[in-house]
C-alpha cells in the first residue's frame, strides 16, 4: 500500500518539469479542441497525435496520448451543449440537458457544471485506477492460455452486447469481423502466412492504427458530409464557474456516476458513450421526482450523470489495458497500440516487468484531469469560435490529416488505402446498425485468441474439458452464456422495457 | 434507412458473410497441419481462422433465418435496390465525399504531395459551398478564401509533419 503511494509520489514529482507540463498543457487544449469538433473524434484524436509522437521518448508520448484522450472525451460536451451535436459520441447524452440549458441562456453555467463534472469523474475514476490495477495485475499473473481464450471470447461477446443494445447479433458479426482482420497476415507460432493471397502488403497484416483512423476517422467525415450546415446558439455565455453548492447539491450522483463509468470503461471495448448514458440512465431512475421532471428538460443533475460518467470511464478503460492488454474502449485501443509502437509491453507481466509504470500512468491521468479543469474553465469564448469554422472548409484539412496520420508510422501508401477502405465499410456497416467497437476490438484481441488457443490446445493435448472447469474458465463461461442467453427472445420480453429505453434514447 | 431497407440490407449481408465464412473454413482446411514437421496438429495455423469462420458463418446464418422471418424475400422480390436511401438528398453529399477523397487518394505517390492535396482542398471547399444559382462574380469571395485555406493547409502540414515531428509524407 505505502509502496504503491511512494511510487505514485515518484511518478507525479518526475512530471513536474517545463517539458512534460508544456506537454500537458498543449495536448489537452488540442484534445477539447478535437473533442467539441464534430466529426474528429477522442480515438480518432489520439490515433493522429500517435503517429506524431512516435519519435518522442516514450513517456512523453504517452502523457501527450493520455491529455489528447481526457481532453477529447471532455471537449465533446462544449459542442453537446452549444450546438446540440455531441463533439464526440461519448457526449450524445450531454445535448439532452446540455443544450436546453444553453437555449435558457445558461450555455456558461452548462459548461461549468460539465468540467467539474467531467473533472471530478476523471478523479474518481484515476483513484480506482490506482487500487485496483496493481491488484487485477497479480491475479492477472496467474491467468493461463485457457483463460486468455475465454478473455477474448468474452470480450467480443460483451462489446457487441452493450454497443448494439437494439440488435446484439450485429455486435456480435462485428466482433467475429474483426477477429478474422487480425488473421490477415503471418501468424505468430510458425510464421504462416494466411489469406494473403501471395500479395506482400497483405502478409504483412492490417495495421490497427490506420484501420482506425478510417473506422473512426473518414467514416466520421462522411457522416459529417451528409447534412447541411446547423447554427450555434447565440446565447450569451455568462458564469462560467459554478458555485460549489451547485454541483455538491448532486454528490451521490456524481459517486455513482463516478463509479458506474468506471466499471463501464473497464468492460473490453465498451467505452465512453456507453458509460454516459447507463449513469444518465441510472441518475434519471433515481432522481426526486420534480428533479426527474426536468431530465431532457435542461437538468443540471442530468448534465452532471453524464459528464461525470464519460470522464471516469477513461481511466476505467485503462485498466484492462495496463492489466491484460485488452482495450476498455476505442480511443483506449489506440492507447494500447502506441504502447506497443514504444516497447511498453502491458499485460499481466507489467507487474514484474515494470510497476512503476501503471503508477507513471495514475499521474498522467491526473496531470491530464488537473489540465483539463483549469483549460475548460477558461478560454470558453475564443473556443466558442472554433464551433464556427464550417464543416465543408474543416473536413477536407481533416481528411488529410487521417491520410497523413496512416502513412507516417511505416510511410506505406498501402496504409492509406487501408484507411480509405476501412472508412467506407465501416461507413456502411454503421449505416446499417453494425458498431464499430466490437470490429477494432476483435482486431486486437485476434492475436491474443489464435496464440492462447493454439497453445492451450497443445497443453491439454486436444482435451477441451479445462476451458470449462477451471474456475476463472468456468466463471467466463457462464458469463458469456447469460450475455447470450439473456439477449434470446423470451428472456428479452420480459426486459424488454430496460432496452428500449437505452436504445431509444 | 427505413425498416424496410433495413431487412432487405440484413438479407443481403448475411448472404455476404455466410459465403464469407464458408470461405474461411475452406481456406483454413486447406492450411497445412504442421504434423509432418513434428508439430502438434493444434498449433496448426487453420485451426483459429477455422473456428472463427465456424463462427461467423453460424451468426450470419441465424441472421439469414431471421431476416426470411422478416420476409425479406418479398422485399427483395420487389427490387434490389434501397430505394428510399438513393432518392435521398444527402446520398449525393456522401457520394461526393467519398469519391473526392478517393481520388485524392490515388494521386498520393504518383505526383508531388503539395500538388493533390491542395487541389483536394480547393476542389472540395468550392464544390459544397458554390451556388450555381447565383452569379460568379458574387461568389469570387469564396473561391478565394478556399484558395487561401488549400494553401495555408498545405504549406502548415508539410512544415508541422516534417520539419517539427520528423515525419514521413506520401
Amino acid at each position: 500500500m505505502f509502496e504503491g503511494l511512494e511510487l505514485l509520489g515518484g511518478a507525479i514529482l518526475s512530471f513536474l518539469n517545463f517539458k512534460s507540463l508544456f506537454n500537458v498543457l498543449w495536448a489537452t487544449e488540442l484534445g477539447i479542441i478535437i473533442g467539441m469538433l464534430p466529426g474528429l473524434t477522442a480515438t480518432m484524436g489520439v490515433a493522429l497525435l500517435t503517429t506524431l509522437t512516435y519519435t518522442m521518448a516514450a513517456n512523453d508520448a504517452i502523457l501527450i496520448l493520455i491529455c489528447m484522450y481526457i481532453g477529447s472525451i471532455y471537449g465533446g460536451s462544449r459542442s453537446a451543449i452549444l450546438l446540440n451535436i455531441p463533439g464526440t459520441p461519448a457526449s450524445a447524452s450531454t445535448t439532452l440537458d446540455g443544450f436546453p440549458l444553453a437555449k435558457m441562456g445558461q450555455a456558461g453555467k452548462a459548461i461549468g457544471i460539465a468540467t467539474t463534472g467531467s473533472f471530478l469523474g476523471s478523479i474518481i475514476g484515476m483513484i480506482a485506477m490506482a487500487i485496483f490495477t496493481p491488484m487485477i495485475g497479480s491475479v492477472a499473473l496467474s491467468f493461463q492460455s485457457f483463460e486468455f481464450v475465454w478473455f477474448a471470447i468474452f470480450g467480443i461477446i460483451i462489446c457487441g452486447n452493450l454497443t448494439a443494445p437494439k440488435d446484439p447479433l450485429k455486435g456480435w458479426i462485428a466482433g467475429f469481423i474483426g477477429l478474422f482482420i487480425a488473421m490477415i497476415g503471418m501468424e505468430g507460432i510458425h510464421a504462416y502466412v494466411r489469406f494473403a493471397f501471395g500479395n506482400t502488403n497483405l502478409s504483412g497484416g492490417i495495421s490497427l492504427i490506420p484501420a482506425m483512423v478510417g473506422a473512426f476517422g473518414f467514416a466520421e467525415i462522411i457522416s459529417v458530409m451528409r447534412h447541411s450546415e446547423v447554427e450555434v446558439v447565440k446565447s450569451e455565455i455568462g458564469r462560467i464557474i459554478p458555485k460549489a453548492r451547485e454541483v455538491f447539491k448532486y454528490w451521490k450522483t456524481i459517486i455513482r456516476s463516478g463509479i458506474v463509468g468506471t466499471i463501464i470503461g473497464a468492460i473490453p471495448g465498451v467505452g465512453e458513450d456507453i458509460a454516459a448514458w447507463v449513469s444518465y440512465d441510472l441518475a434519471k431512475r433515481s432522481a426526486k421526482p420534480a428533479e426527474r421532471k426536468l431530465f431532457g428538460k435542461g437538468s443540471i443533475e442530468g448534465l452532471i450523470a453524464s459528464e461525470t460518467g464519460n470522464n471516469a470511464c477513461v481511466p476505467g478503460a485503462i485498466i484492462p489495458v495496463l492489466t491484460l492488454a485488452i482495450p476498455g474502449s476505442a480511443p483506449a485501443a489506440v492507447l494500447l497500440g502506441a504502447m506497443l509502437i514504444h516497447g511498453v509491453r502491458p499485460g499481466p507481466l507489467i507487474m514484474i516487468e515494470s510497476p512503476a509504470f501503471i503508477y507513471e500512468v495514475v499521474a498522467m491521468v491526473f496531470f491530464a484531469t488537473i489540465a483539463m479543469f483549469v483549460l475548460g474553465l477558461s478560454m470558453v469564448r475564443p473556443m466558442v469560435k472554433i464551433l464556427q469554422v464550417p464543416r465543408q472548409k474543416l473536413m477536407p484539412i481533416v481528411f488529410i490529416l487521417c491520410v497523413v496520420g496512416s502513412f507516417a508510422l511505416q510511410s506505406r501508401l498501402f496504409d492509406v488505402g487501408i484507411m480509405i477502405t476501412f472508412g467506407i465499410v465501416g461507413f456502411i456497416l454503421r449505416e446499417m446498425d453494425y458498431p464499430m467497437a466490437p470490429l477494432v476490438l476483435g482486431i486486437i484481441l485476434g492475436d491474443m485468441l489464435d496464440k492462447n488457443l493454439r497453445r492451450a490446445l497443445i497443453l491439454s493435448n486436444g482435451d477441451i474439458s479445462p476451458f470449462f472447469t477451471r474456475p476463472i474458465c468456468l466463471g467466463l463461461f457462464l458469463l458469456t452464456m447469460f450475455i447470450v442467453l439473456s439477449r434470446s427472445k423470451l428472456v428479452k420480453e420480459l426486459f424488454g422495457k430496460v432496452f428500449k429505453k437505452n436504445s431509444a434514447a | 434507412m427505413t425498416e424496410k431497407s433495413m431487412v432487405k440490407a440484413d438479407f443481403v449481408t448475411s448472404v455476404v458473410l455466410i459465403a464469407l465464412g464458408l470461405a474461411i473454413i475452406v481456406l483454413s482446411l486447406q492450411m497445412p497441419t504442421m504434423a509432418d514437421r513434428n508439430q502438434s496438429v493444434f498449433s496448426a495455423p487453420g485451426v483459429v481462422p477455422g473456428f472463427i469462420g465456424v463462427m461467423l458463418t453460424l451468426l450470419s446464418g441465424s441472421m439469414f433465418l431471421r431476416s426470411l422471418k422478416r420476409k425479406a424475400l418479398q422485399e427483395v422480390k420487389a427490387g434490389l435496390a434501397p430505394s428510399d436511401v438513393l432518392v435521398q438528398k444527402s446520398t449525393r453529399r456522401i457520394l461526393t465525399t467519398i469519391v473526392m477523397c478517393s481520388l485524392y487518394a490515388l494521386l498520393l505517390g504518383r505526383v508531388w504531395f503539395p500538388i493533390p492535396t491542395f487541389a483536394f482542398i480547393f476542389i472540395f471547399i468550392v464544390l459544397f459551398e458554390y451556388d450555381k444559382s447565383s452569379s460568379f462574380s458574387s461568389q469570387r469571395k469564396k473561391i478565394i478564401v478556399a484558395a487561401t485555406i488549400a494553401l495555408a493547409t498545405t504549406a502548415l502540414v508539410m512544415l508541422v509533419f516534417q520539419k517539427l515531428f520528423l515525419v514521413n509524407l506520401p
